[in-house]
C-alpha cells in the first residue's frame, strides 16, 4: 500500500512539476541538481577546525522553494475544507512542498534511476526502504511549520444549523454534503488500542483513528466557529521523506457511544499526516468521571439537542458467523421520532490461522497437490463499522442488510502514544 | 634495546654487510624478473607469433620468469616450477599478482565512471534521448571495455555467483542502455563488444558447478559490485561504516524504528558467518515423505543463492547447477534469455522455528518463475529435509561455519495482528506479523532475526445470483496491495546483514 501511495505521490509530483511556470522550470531543475549534489556529496568529516555546516541553497532557488511551500499551504487549505478522502497532500515533507528536492531524493535513492547503473538491483519503483538523505535545512522546516500553522482556524461565529423540514442527515463516507451529524467508528475494545488517563475528576481517552477524518474535523470546527490550532511536529532530524506529522488542539463537543449509551465529551487533541507507527493518526477526548468504557463510536451534532433521547440497544447474536469472522457484536442506535436515521454499529473480530499442508497426488489438473492437515489460530484483530439507512436513491455501498457504511476503524499496527 | 644494539653491532661488521648485500642482490634479481599472468587465460606459444603452436594455457596469476622481451608484444618466459619455456603476450604480464581487492577497486572506479557518464533518468532521459558528447562516448567506451575485462578477471580470481551475476548484468546493462541504432560509433562498438562476450558468460556459467571438497576453494566473494557501489555512495553521503543505520529514515522492515541501536557483535564475527533463506510466501508448511525423512518446500524471492554458494565453498560441499530456458511465452527479449535454474547440493542447515532450531539438510533450490508460479519448469523454492516432522512453523533456515548448539539457542517471538480500517465494504487489509529473534550462543545478543509479515484481505463475499451466502472472509492479497515481507538477517560484526528478503508478492 505504501508503495502504491508513493507511486501516486510521485505521479502527482510529476504533474506538479509540469505545472510550474516556464520561468521557474530552470530554477526547478537547479533545485533538483543542487539537492542531488548535496545528497551525493562526500561526507564532511566535522572536526574542531572544520565544523559541519548545513547545505546552503542559493538565494534564487531558496526563494522558489519558499514560494512552493506557500503554494502548498494554500492548496492544503483548500484540501482541508474539500472533498473527503486521502489526497496525499500531507504525505511527506518534500513531494508536494518542494518537488525539486523530492525528485532529487527519489532519483538518488532509486538504483534504477542511475545511482548504481550499471549495477542496479532494485526494480524500477521507488523503494522507501532504501532511504536517503541529507538533513533538510532549518529554514525549510521553519517555513513548513509556518505554513502548517497558517492552516489553524481562529474562533469564529458558528453557522446556524441547517433547517430541515424532515429528518436530519448523517455525513456519509465519501460524500461532501451539508449534514447535521457525523459518526466515526471507534475501537470498540480497550486493550492495546486505547489509552485512558484520569486526573482531577476528568478522564481522557486516546485511540487510533486509521481513517483520515481531518477534513471532517476541520469542516465541523469551521461550522461551529471553534478554534483549531495546528503545528508541525518537529522531528529530531527532518529529511526529504520525513512524514508531515501535524498535531492539533481544539475543544469540540462530541458524544462517545457504546452499548451502555451515549455520554458527552470534548475532542481536545488529535494528530494526522503520518501513520500510527509515526505516533500520528489518533484522537483524544476528555470527559467527566473516572470510567474507562470502550468507545464504539464518536458522534457529533450541529445541534446538541440531537443527542437527547437516544436509545441504544444491543442486537441479538447472529446464529451463524461468516468464515474467519470469530466474533460479531452489534448495537442499534435510534432517535425519538426518527429525527436522525438509526445507526447500526458492528464490531467484528477476525482470526489469523496458520495452516499445515501435506503433499498429495493431484487428482486433477486443478488440484494443487496438497491437503490441509491442520489449522491453528495465531492472531486476531478487531474492526468496527458504523452503518445507517441509505438516503433515498443511494443504494450503493450497502451491506447485506441494505445499510450504508458511513465510517470504519480497525486495529492499528502501533498503539497510540 | 640490548637486542637492537647487538644487531647494530653485527650489521656493522663489514663481512656480514658484504654477505647481506650479495643475498639481497640475488633476491632482487629474481624478483625483478618475476612476472604474473593478469589474463583470465594466457597462451604460452612456441614462437613469438600468434600463429605459433600453444604449449600451455596458464591461469590467472600464474608466476613466470621473464627471460627476454623480443619486441613490444612478445616476451620470452619460463615457468619457475616446471621450467617450461615459451613466448607470451607482454601486455598481460604484471610484476605483482593480481588480487581480488585490487581488481574490485578498479572495477568500482570504472563502474562509477560509467554511472557518471550516463545521464540521470530525470525527465525520462537516457542514452537514446540525450546523446553523449563524442568525448563522453569515447570515455564510456573505454570504461565499458576495461570493466568487461576486469570482471572477467574477477571471475577468474573468484569463481562465484556474484562475479558471474555482475558480469552478465554489465553486459545486459550496456546492451540495453545503448540503442541498437546509435549514431555514435564508440557507443555502438561498446554495445557490440558486450554482445560478443556471450561465450565468456557461458563459459563462466559452465564452471560454476564444482565439488568444493576437492582442492582449495576459490576466493570468497560475499558481495556484488552493486552492493559495493551502494555502500560507497552511502558512505559518501553519510560517512560511517557500511551497514550502519541511516540517520533518519525508514529502516530494514519498512517500519520507522529509527532509534534502533546496533547490536553488539556476537557469534558471527571474524571468519564465522551464516547464509540462509527466509520462507515465504504464506509460509504454510508443505511437507511430504522423503527417503531421508520428511521434506518441506520453502518458497522465496530475491535470490539468496549468492551467499549459499559461498557457504558451499566454506563448508567444502559439492554444488551442481543446471538451467533450462523458460517456455517461449516467458521469453521477452532474445538478447536476455530467461532460465529456470536448479542448484543441487547437500548443505547442512538449521531450520528456525518458534520452538527452537532443528537440524536438516538443503537438497536443492529452484529459481524459476516465482514462488507462486505453476508454470512448466517449476517454482522458485527450496527443498529441505529433516529426519522427522518439524514441530512449529519454519520461518527460514541457515547454514553456518560456526558451531551451533541447538540446546543453547534461545528463540524469542513477538506476534502482532492488525487490521486496516473497515471503511471499505469489499476489501480491507488484515496483517499478521511475526518477528523472531535468535540468540545462538546464549550470550543475550541476537545473532539472527526474522520477519514474516503477511497481508490478507478482509473481503465481503460477493452477492450470488439468486441470493445465497454473503458475509466476510479472509483471502490472500495480491499485487500492489500486498505488503508481505519475509526477511532473514544476521548480526555480523555488530551490523544487520540481510541474508534473504522477499517482499510484496503473494500466491493467490
Amino acid at each position: 500500500m505504501k508503495a502504491l501511495i508513493t507511486t501516486i505521490a510521485a505521479a502527482a509530483l510529476l504533474l506538479a512539476a509540469n505545472s510550474v511556470s516556464a520561468q521557474n522550470e530552470d530554477l526547478q531543475q537547479q533545485v533538483y541538481d543542487h539537492w542531488r549534489g548535496v545528497l551525493l556529496a562526500p561526507p564532511a568529516h566535522p572536526s574542531a577546525g572544520n565544523p559541519e555546516t548545513p547545505p546552503v541553497m542559493p538565494a534564487a532557488q531558496r526563494r522558489l522553494v519558499l514560494a512552493q511551500i506557500a503554494d502548498w499551504a494554500s492548496r492544503a487549505k483548500t484540501d482541508l475544507s474539500g472533498k473527503r478522502g486521502e489526497s496525499g497532500i500531507f504525505f511527506n515533507l518534500t513531494y508536494n512542498l518542494a518537488p525539486g528536492i523530492g525528485m532529487a531524493a527519489l532519483t538518488t535513492t532509486d538504483d534504477y534511476s542511475g545511482d548504481s547503473w550499471p549495477f542496479a538491483k532494485e526494480p524500477p519503483y521507488y523503494n522507501p526502504d532504501k532511504g536517503d538523505n541529507a538533513k533538510l535545512p532549518d529554514w525549510f522546516v521553519d517555513a513548513v511549520d509556518k505554513a502548517v500553522s497558517s492552516l489553524s482556524l481562529p474562533a469564529g461565529k458558528a453557522k446556524a444549523p441547517a433547517k430541515h423540514a424532515g429528518q436530519a442527515t448523517w455525513q456519509h463516507l465519501y460524500e461532501q454534503t451539508e449534514s447535521d451529524a457525523f459518526a466515526w467508528a471507534g475501537p470498540a475494545v480497550r486493550d492495546g488500542v486505547a489509552r485512558y488517563r484520569q486526573a482531577e475528576g476528568q478522564s481522557s481517552v486516546r485511540f487510533a483513528l486509521n481513517t483520515d477524518t481531518t477534513q471532517d474535523l476541520h469542516r465541523w470546527a469551521q461550522q461551529q466557529g471553534l478554534p483549531v490550532r495546528l503545528r508541525l511536529r518537529r522531528l529530531p532530524v527532518a529529511h526529504a521523506h520525513s512524514p508531515i506529522i501535524i498535531d492539533g488542539q481544539t475543544d469540540m463537543p462530541v458524544w462517545l457511544l457504546n452499548a451502555e449509551g451515549l455520554w458527552p465529551a470534548r475532542l481536545t487533541a488529535f494528530s494526522f499526516g503520518g501513520d500510527a507507527c509515526d505516533g500520528s493518526r489518533w484522537v483524544e477526548f476528555t470527559y467527566s468521571g473516572s470510567a474507562t468504557p470502550p468507545v464504539w463510536a464518536v458522534l457529533g451534532f450541529t445541534n446538541p439537542a440531537l443527542a437527547e433521547g437516544v436509545t441504544v440497544k444491543r442486537l441479538p447474536k447472529r446464529e451463524k458467523l461468516s468464515w474467519r469472522e470469530a466474533q460479531l457484536s452489534e448495537i442499534a442506535v435510534t432517535w425519538p421520532d426518527d429525527r436522525l436515521p438509526a445507526l447500526r454499529i458492528a464490531a467484528r473480530r477476525f482470526e489469523w490461522e496458520e495452516r499445515e499442508l501435506e503433499w498429495t497426488e493431484p487428482k486433477s489438473e486443478y488440484d494443487g497437490g496438497y491437503e490441509d492437515i491442520s489449522r491453528r489460530v495465531t492472531g486476531s484483530a478487531w474492526g468496527t463499522q458504523v452503518f445507517t439507512l441509505p438516503p433515498a436513491g443511494n443504494q450503493s455501498s450497502t451491506n447485506e442488510d441494505g445499510l450504508l457504511l458511513i465510517s470504519g476503524n480497525g486495529a492499528p499496527a502501533c498503539p497510540p502514544p | 634495546m640490548a637486542l637492537k644494539d647487538n644487531i647494530g653491532k653485527l650489521l656493522s661488521s663489514s663481512t656480514l654487510v658484504m654477505l647481506a648485500s650479495l643475498c639481497l642482490a640475488s633476491i632482487t634479481s629474481a624478483d625483478a624478473s618475476r612476472r604474473y599472468n593478469m589474463a583470465t587465460q594466457l597462451n604460452l606459444r612456441a614462437e613469438p607469433t600468434a600463429s605459433a603452436p600453444v604449449l600451455a594455457r596458464w591461469p590467472i596469476n600464474q608466476p613466470m620468469t621473464l627471460l627476454a622481451q623480443k619486441d613490444s608484444r612478445w616476451c620470452e618466459v619460463a615457468a619457475p616450477d616446471t621450467g617450461l619455456r615459451g613466448f607470451v603476450d607482454c601486455r598481460f604480464l604484471a610484476a605483482t599478482p593480481l588480487t581480488l581487492e585490487k581488481t574490485e577497486e578498479e572495477a568500482l572506479t570504472l563502474a562509477l565512471e560509467l554511472n557518471r557518464l550516463k545521464p540521470p533518468r530525470y525527465s525520462g532521459e537516457d542514452l537514446a534521448y540525450r546523446p553523449l558528447t563524442p568525448q563522453a562516448a569515447q570515455a564510456m567506451r573505454s570504461a565499458g571495455e576495461n570493466l568487461l575485462t576486469l570482471l572477467e578477471r574477477r571471475f577468474a580470481l573468484s569463481s562465484s555467483l556474484h562475479a558471474y551475476g555482475d558480469y552478465t548484468q554489465l553486459r545486459w546493462a550496456l546492451i540495453q542502455a545503448i540503442p541498437e541504432d546509435s549514431q555514435d560509433s564508440d557507443l555502438l562498438a561498446l554495445r557490440k563488444l558486450a554482445q560478443s562476450r556471450a561465450g565468456q558468460a557461458d563459459a563462466m556459467w559452465a564452471s560454476l558447478s564444482r565439488d568444493f571438497s576437492k582442492g582449495p576453494p576459490p576466493a570468497m566473494l560475499r558481495h556484488s559490485l552493486g552492493q559495493r557501489m551502494d555502500e560507497l555512495l552511502r558512505q559518501r553521503r553519510y560517512g560511517g561504516r557500511a551497514g550502519d543505520p541511516l540517520p533518519q529514515t525508514y529502516t530494514w522492515d519498512g517500519s520507522r524504528d529509527t532509534q534502533e541501536a546496533l547490536p553488539p557483535p556476537s557469534l558471527f564475527r571474524q571468519s564465522f558467518w551464516a547464509a540462509g533463506l527466509v520462507g515465504g510466501p504464506l509460509v504454510a508448511r508443505q511437507r511430504g515423505p522423503h527417503p531421508e525423512g520428511v521434506a518441506y518446500t520453502v518458497g522465496f524471492g530475491e535470490d539468496p543463492m549468492n551467499d549459499i554458494y559461498e557457504m558451499a565453498k566454506t563448508l567444502g560441499t559439492a554444488i551442481r547447477i543446471s538451467r533450462s530456458p523458460l517456455p517461449p511465452e516467458f521469453q521477452y527479449d532474445p538478447q536476455n534469455p530467461r532460465y529456470s535454474t536448479r542448484y543441487e547440493l547437500q548443505l547442512p542447515i538449521w531450520a528456525i522455528t518458534e520452538n527452537g532450531l532443528v537440524q536438516g539438510k538443503l537438497l536443492h533450490v529452484n529459481n524459476a518463475g516465482g514462488a507462486c508460479s505453476d508454470m512448466e519448469g517449476g517454482r522458485t523454492d527450496a527443498l529441505v529435509v529433516f529426519p522427522r516432522p518439524v514441530q512449529g512453523r519454519i520461518h527460514g533456515f541457515f547454514a553456518s561455519n560456526a558451531d551451533i548448539d541447538p540446546a543453547r539457542a534461545q528463540v524469542s517471538v513477538r506476534k502482532r495482528t492488525f487490521l486496516q480500517a473497515l471503511s471499505d465494504l469489499y476489501e480491507n487489509t488484515f496483517t499478521h506479523r511475526v518477528d523472531m529473534s535468535v540468540d545462538l550462543d546464549g550470550d543475550g545478543v541476537a545473532d539472527l532475526r526474522t520477519v514474516i509479515s503477511e497481508d490478507t484481505a478482509v473481503s465481503r463475499w460477493e452477492r450470488r445470483e439468486g441470493g445465497g451466502d454473503e458475509g466476510w472472509s479472509l483471502w490472500p492479497v495480491a499485487g500492489w496491495y500486498a505488503h508481505n515481507l519475509y526477511l532473514l538477517q544476521a548480526n555480523e560484526e555488530g551490523r544487520w546483514r540481510t541474508l534473504s528478503r522477499y517482499a510484496l508478492v503473494t500466491c493467490t
